[in-house]
């Protein structure tokens, strides 16, 4: 009986002693200290940007058919050569997510052609008023800037070719005429 | 044989063909192609080319289907054609045995498919067809998942062409429907196919625009993302917009229309969404088309000048206020006027608009709770007494496009410009059964010229006298030939050759009169002679007047204007303006400005409004018509309320609320119901509109069988079955041309013809030749000056420049050619418009739409000399000063 008795302090002992020298620690010292999430982590949503600053989002309302909840809004607009947003012909004027109705299923990320709307890292959901839970394209395009946490650089693994640049194009013999 | 009534397609005498379609025995008739018959068993063969109302082009070859046919040399032992035949163009011959779905068939279409997406872009997501594409659906049933294609795509630039539709050539697949829309319906040769191989692309001719008022219509015709609506590009995707079927309230043919909308905004209007594969779309074949102002004018509603608060008059501000309160001085207001200078001081304006319902309530609150027969909606017209005969022409109006016709005389009128669904549908007709269309008159129809038989020019104001001349040639009588010939300016021979084709129709025959040509200007005149002349004709004979405004039948036939024994005694629309400065009218109700928009003498008439000791008007808008009321009571438009509108050719058509009432707009029956309550009347208890519609049925049309739920097409939000699973398209079954057909409320006349005596038909005194100039004559075109329309999102892009039409007679007198530009002068004032020589008028008269470019002739009161200098186009652009595009 003792000797189980030992052997319990022993644990205990061995518990204090790894928490005093700080091993296999699994508390946090949140806020400070933030929780590191797996790759596969579904948080706050987040918009991604090719390299040269365009959206890669170009407004085509997959995310909004495929949620489940229906918390996606948007409402695309046509990029012109002074106002040139996405890569694309469009892009979304409006995209919000209403983070209160969002399940963080994951399937706008799936259903996404453009691997535009990724699911991020953050889990800090909390908010003073019910408005802010709609969270605004700029808010996810750049959360760093929004103070939405920070997240790990997404590599854009797609290059784009605007039609401009492509001179694989055929110019029909009028549109030619009129570019002269 | 025995059965053939179990076929709808299959007539009494047609030759009857048995063949077997994936093991099925059918029945077909001569002549029909493999596609039709197999659409009609349920067989759905994928297609992109064939298209129901287009003739058979063949080109994309994704309907190839495997064939066996019986061989004469072998005992008649089923032998399989050497290669797959497409099925489109392919006849059915007897005993042939069609696999639509053999491995050679799925094949075949895996095969095309691939070649189709060659050169696809695929970039559905930034495509505005995606989610009603045949490409991506077809795609998903018949092609295969994974490319082959290694190297880079064909790529076109984009041509800046068409102001309303947007040309994304990459996207093409070639299967010409645009440009046989463009030739056989519309009419015009304005688009093509340019380049040959693999380099070919579509385009228009010079870069032009598509421009005419049937365009929109090849935006649906389109199977991919290659032709799609400027308007609407990129403001949502096709699936997250709510559809409701509707009808058009610009066009009379009545149109039916559905509107897709979302938070409370129309984004686009399109001919009727039909169900394919248990899915509501109208990408597929639809084969209805409307006209350029439904597809795009329809959104008025959201104008920023939107007044959605009724407002009362405080001291000298209209002030919103409640809409309970609205009605309450409206009745108040009306029944001052009343006691004090007695009910025929009041007078009631209906919008030619209205619904049915409106009209209905309007005149039982002018008869019976105020008491006066000063009830009106006739105000396009020029005369008092063009309104009058307006109103005769409908009472005697009995015929119907959709009972077919073995030759249509067509009196007056631009038809295009004014009934555009109603007239294609007529071209149509004469197009596909080649039975003849005869023109009279000194204005012809340039659209229906083409397909005329016979053309027959006469000095305006002939019209009559032709008409009385031939009811007796048709009579048999002989001695009329040389006066005709001389009407006419023809040979007798001709004059002839027409008495004897009138006099050998047996069957239908149909007498089109407009009633807009010079703003109705002869027809008191004009209107006896046709009656007379169908009643000459015989029995087969129907009659058809049309007039632009959408629910004139309608509100005809619930007799919103004066009875026609008041007619006279009353003061109808056109006399308003007198009434109010001679003080005989104090009080006025205007339901939908509009109504005083559409008045030839509207400044008069505005002018005039001050006068009045109590003003009220319903309208949607701020404008000259409303700010000067004493109470304006904000009304429901065409896309909050529900109503019923009656087309010319009499049948109904409902208009549906898409996502309900916005702000204080409430439907103009409530107003109606509120203020004959409030003025005493307890005639008027209704709960909805639907009561209305049943009281008004009730004493119109007691045979009306249907209900007013019936009346809608069946849409997405009407049909239970929705969630059924796709399945077999079912083509034949879900096109219901009956769905047209209101039987039992089909407002056709059914009385004795009406005689004419030799005075209404003397010829008008039109200036005496050797005039210096063209005679003028006109008519409204839809794409002109509109109340409405000045208030759609896109107005400047769908109202037209001033043009005039120009016999090639004179215009090879002046030198002039289609394109040219000229000055009118008109009562001294200068007006530019650009010409258009064609068939339309007569030698020696000029046609001018009126409404276009802000070209008033309000104060013409008969046809008069005009002069018109050409400006050649050269000369124009050698100054510099000109643009011929
Ligand atoms: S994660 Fe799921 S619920 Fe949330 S927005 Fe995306 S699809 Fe909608
Ligand atoms: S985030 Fe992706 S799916 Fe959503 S609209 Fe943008 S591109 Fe389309
Ligand atoms: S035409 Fe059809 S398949 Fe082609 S990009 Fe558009 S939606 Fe996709
Ligand atoms: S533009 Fe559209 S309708 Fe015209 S040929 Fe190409 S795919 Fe066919
Ligand atoms: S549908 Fe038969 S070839 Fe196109």
């Amino acid at each position: 009986m003792l000797v189980d008795f030992l052997k319990g302090s022993a644990l205990a002992l061995k518990h204090m002693g790894n928490f005093i020298i700080g091993k296999g620690n699994v508390t946090l010292e949140y806020p400070e200290v933030k929780r590191e999430q797996p790759a596969f982590f579904r948080g706050r949503h987040r918009l991604q940007r090719y390299r040269d600053g365009l959206e890669r989002c170009v407004g085509c309302s997959l995310c909004a058919a495929v949620c489940p909840s229906e918390a996606i809004y948007l409402e695309a607009a046509e990029n012109t050569d002074e106002n040139q947003v996405s890569a694309g012909e469009r892009y979304a004027e409006i995209y919000q997510i209403h983070l209160l109705r969002c399940i963080f299923c994951g399937f706008c990320e799936e259903a996404c052609p453009e691997n535009a709307i990724v699911m991020g890292a953050s889990y800090e959901l909390a908010m003073n008023k019910r408005t802010d839970f709609i969270a605004e394209k700029d808010d996810m395009l750049d959360p760093a800037e929004k103070g939405f946490g920070d997240y790990h650089e997404y590599d854009p693994y797609i290059s784009h070719v605007t039609p401009e640049s492509d001179k694989s194009a055929k110019g029909d013999p009028w549109a030619v005429k009129a570019e002269h | 044989m025995a059965d053939q009534s179990v076929h709808p397609a299959l007539k009494p005498g047609d030759e009857e063909i048995k063949l077997v379609i994936n093991g099925k025995e059918v029945v077909g008739k001569k002549g029909e192609t493999i596609i039709s018959v197999a659409a009609r068993e349920d067989y759905y063969i994928p297609h992109y080319c064939w298209h129901p109302a287009l003739s058979v082009a063949g080109n994309c070859r994704l309907c190839l289907v495997e064939i066996h046919l019986p061989n004469p040399r072998n005992d008649n032992k089923l032998a399989p054609l050497p290669k797959p035949a497409i099925a489109c163009q392919t006849p059915i011959t007897e005993g042939m045995h069609v696999f639509t779905d053999s491995q050679l068939a799925k094949e075949c279409q895996e095969g095309m498919m691939e070649f189709l997406l060659v050169n696809h872009p695929l970039d559905c997501p930034i495509c505005d067809r995606g989610g009603e594409c045949m490409l991506q659906r077809y795609s998903m049933e018949y092609g295969t998942p994974h490319t082959r294609m290694r190297d880079p795509k064909r790529k076109y630039l984009k041509p800046e062409a068409d102001p309303l539709i947007d040309i994304e050539r990459n996207r093409c697949i070639m299967c010409t429907r645009c440009v046989r829309f463009c030739d056989e319906v519309a009419g015009e040769h304005v688009m093509g196919v340019f380049a040959r191989g693999s380099d070919n692309y579509i385009g228009t001719f010079g870069q032009g625009p598509v421009a005419n008022i049937l365009s929109g219509n090849v935006i649906d015709l389109c199977p991919v993302g290659c032709l799609t609506s400027k308007p609407f590009r990129f403001k949502a995707r096709v699936w997250e917009l709510l559809q409701t079927q509707s009808t058009s309230i610009w066009d009379a043919s009545g149109s039916k229309v559905t509107h897709w909308t979302r938070n409370g905004r129309l984004y686009r209007t399109t001919p009727p969404s039909r169900k394919y594969h248990g899915v509501y779309t109208v990408n597929e074949d639809t084969e209805e088309f409307i006209d350029n102002i439904t597809r795009f004018g329809s959104d008025f509603p959201s104008h920023e000048n939107r007044w959605d608060e009724s407002r009362v008059k405080f001291g000298e501000n209209l002030l919103p206020a409640a809409f309970t309160e609205a009605v309450r001085r409206v009745a108040t207001g009306l029944k001052k006027v009343a006691d004090e200078h007695g009910p025929d001081s009041l007078a009631i304006l209906v919008s030619p608009r209205s619904s049915m319902e409106e009209g209905y309530l309007a005149q039982k609150l002018a008869r019976d709770v105020i008491g006066t027969e000063n009830i009106d909606w006739r105000v396009s017209f020029q005369t008092a007494e063009a309104a009058e005969a307006a109103a005769q022409a409908f009472q005697h109006a009995n015929g119907d496009l959709e009972d077919g016709f073995d030759a249509v005389v067509v009196l007056n009128g631009d038809y295009l410009h004014s009934v555009p669904a109603f007239a294609m549908r007529l071209k149509e007709h004469a197009r596909l059964t080649g039975k003849p269309i005869v023109q009279i008159g000194h204005h012809h129809d340039a659209f229906l010229a083409p397909h005329s038989k016979y053309k027959f020019h006469c000095a305006p104001g002939s019209t009559a006298k032709a008409l009385q001349l031939l009811s007796k040639g048709v009579g048999g009588d002989t001695s009329v030939v040389s006066e005709l010939a001389k009407i006419f300016s023809t040979e007798s021979s001709r004059v002839e050759a027409l008495i004897t084709l009138l006099k050998g129709v047996e069957g239908r025959g149909l007498v089109l009169q407009s009633l807009e040509d010079l703003n109705g200007l002869l027809l008191p005149n004009e209107v006896p002679a046709a009656l007379a002349f169908v009643g000459a004709l015989g029995g087969g004979w129907k009659y058809i007047p049309t007039l632009r405004d959408r629910n004139a039948f309608g509100l005809h036939a619930v007799g919103a204007q004066p009875k026609a024994d008041a007619e006279g005694k009353s003061v109808n629309a056109r006399q308003l303006a007198d009434a109010i400065e001679d003080g005989t009218i104090k009080g006025l109700l205007v339901l939908g400005a509009d109504a005083l928009h559409h008045s030839p003498d509207r400044e008069r008439l505005l002018a005039s409004l001050g006068k009045l000791d109590f003003y009220a008007v319903s309208d949607l808008f701020d404008s000259d018509y409303t700010r000067i009321a004493d109470v304006y009571l904000a009304a429901a438009s065409h896309l909050e309320k529900d109503g019923t509108f009656c087309d010319v050719e009499g049948n109904l058509a409902r208009l549906a609320s898409t996502e309900g009432l916005v702000g204080g707009a409430r439907p103009e029956w409530e107003m109606l119901t509120g203020i004959a309550t409030i003025m005493g009347s307890d005639n008027f208890a209704y709960e909805t509109v639907e009561d209305v519609f049943k009281e008004m049925m009730s004493v119109i049309a007691p045979d009306f069988k249907g209900t007013f739920k019936k009346l809608l097409l069946a849409g997405p939000r009407n049909d239970n079955s929705i969630k059924d699973p796709g399945g077999a398209r079912t083509h034949t079954k879900d096109y219901n041309p009956g769905d047209y057909r209101t039987d039992g409320a089909h407002f056709r006349w059914t009385g004795e013809p009406v005689a004419i005596d030799d005075q209404t038909a003397a010829p008008r005194s039109v200036p005496e030749s050797g005039f210096d100039g063209f005679l003028l004559t006109w008519g409204e075109h839809v794409q002109g000056d509109d109340y409405h329309l000045n208030h759609a999102s896109i107005v400047e892009l769908l109202q037209k420049a001033p043009y005039v039409e120009l016999n090639p007679v004179d215009a090879v007198k002046l030198g002039a050619e289609t394109g040219d530009r000229g000055t009118l002068d008109i009562n001294g004032e200068s007006y530019e418009v650009e010409l258009k020589v064609c068939e339309g008028p007569a030698p020696g008269v000029v046609y001018l739409p009126a409404g276009l470019g802000g070209i008033k002739l309000s104060g013409l009161t008969d046809t008069q000399a005009v002069k018109l200098e050409v400006v050649k186009s050269n000369a124009l652009a050698e100054a510099g000063a000109g643009n011929t595009a």
